[in-house]
């Protein structure tokens, strides 16, 4: 009887299939590369641009120009942007590898959380382009 | 080697539900507002006279938003229907929407990286020949 009620509920739910899995780990990886392609290049960024203004902060030593308050707010606004992204991609890279562990394991809860962790990354995305949006629009304004 | 066409452990549960319809609620809502914020970023774009980059910058947001939209209609459509094609053409997209992000942040690292070693090379003229 209980086999018959379980056929019928697994009837009437969706499945992950054999193409919605693939679907999804190939999702997963995707978004696995993405965020580590961009945490290098989040990298490169902050190491070019700490170069140049050690650079340019040498030359404005050399001139008597010292801005030790500007330098100081512009690396604690490059640390703040640089955890932000990093608390992005970790969540992108959790999301690839649960999701890849989920369906290989056929682990209903590690697939469950995988996708929980996608949740946080779009709620956390959504709030940044309404923000964004509204900068964008304020900037207009003026 | 695993047998991929039965998966028999793993299902859309209600709980799975539940956190599929926050990501596709707020899949909307992203994509939505980018749509709408294109002309005002493209207006900005011209004033600043970047009009290539402002037209590179509104293709690729078109692009990468129509997945992420597509995304939520099917995958919605496929939950409350219980259609198990729209589901998979859903996470399909999820998977374009992915993959194009992947290829735009390529495209992205390949470019800041010729524009640091030009900026590095002109810094380096600059601090041998200050003046």
């Amino acid at each position: 009887m209980e086999d018959i009620l379980s056929n019928e509920n697994s009837m009437l739910e969706l499945q992950v299939d054999a193409a919605t899995a693939d679907y999804m780990e190939s999702a997963g990886w995707w978004a696995r590369f993405g965020a580590i392609v961009c945490g290098v290049l989040i990298l490169l960024v902050v190491f070019v641009v700490g170069y140049l203004f050690y650079m340019g902060q040498e030359t404005s030593m050399n001139l008597g120009l010292g801005a030790n308050n500007l330098a100081s707010f512009i690396w604690l606004a490059i640390a703040l942007v640089v955890a932000f992204c990093g608390l992005m991609l970790a969540l992108l890279v959790s999301f690839g590898l649960k999701l890849k562990r989920g369906i290989e394991q056929y682990d209903q809860e590690k697939l469950e959380s995988a996708f929980a962790t996608l949740k946080i990354y779009f709620i956390i995305y959504g709030i940044v382009t309404i923000i964004g949006a509204i900068g964008t629009l304020f900037s207009l304004l003026k | 080697m695993q047998n991929r066409n039965f998966l028999p452990d793993l299902i859309v549960s209600p709980r799975f539900k539940d956190t599929l319809s926050a990501i596709v609620l707020w899949g909307r809502i992203i994509a939505i507002i980018n749509f709408v914020t294109i002309p005002f970023e493209f207006y900005k774009d011209i004033k600043g006279n970047e009009v290539f980059m402002g037209i590179i910058g509104a293709a690729a947001t078109i692009i990468i938003n129509i997945f992420l939209i597509q995304f939520s209609i099917k995958v919605k459509r496929g939950m409350i229907e219980n259609d198990q094609e729209d589901f998979n053409n859903g996470m399909k997209n999820l998977r374009d929407y992915f993959k194009v992000v992947g290829i735009f942040i390529i495209l992205i690292m390949l470019v800041a990286v010729i524009t640091m070693v030009y900026a590095i090379s002109i810094s380096d003229n600059q601090s041998q020949y200050p003046f």
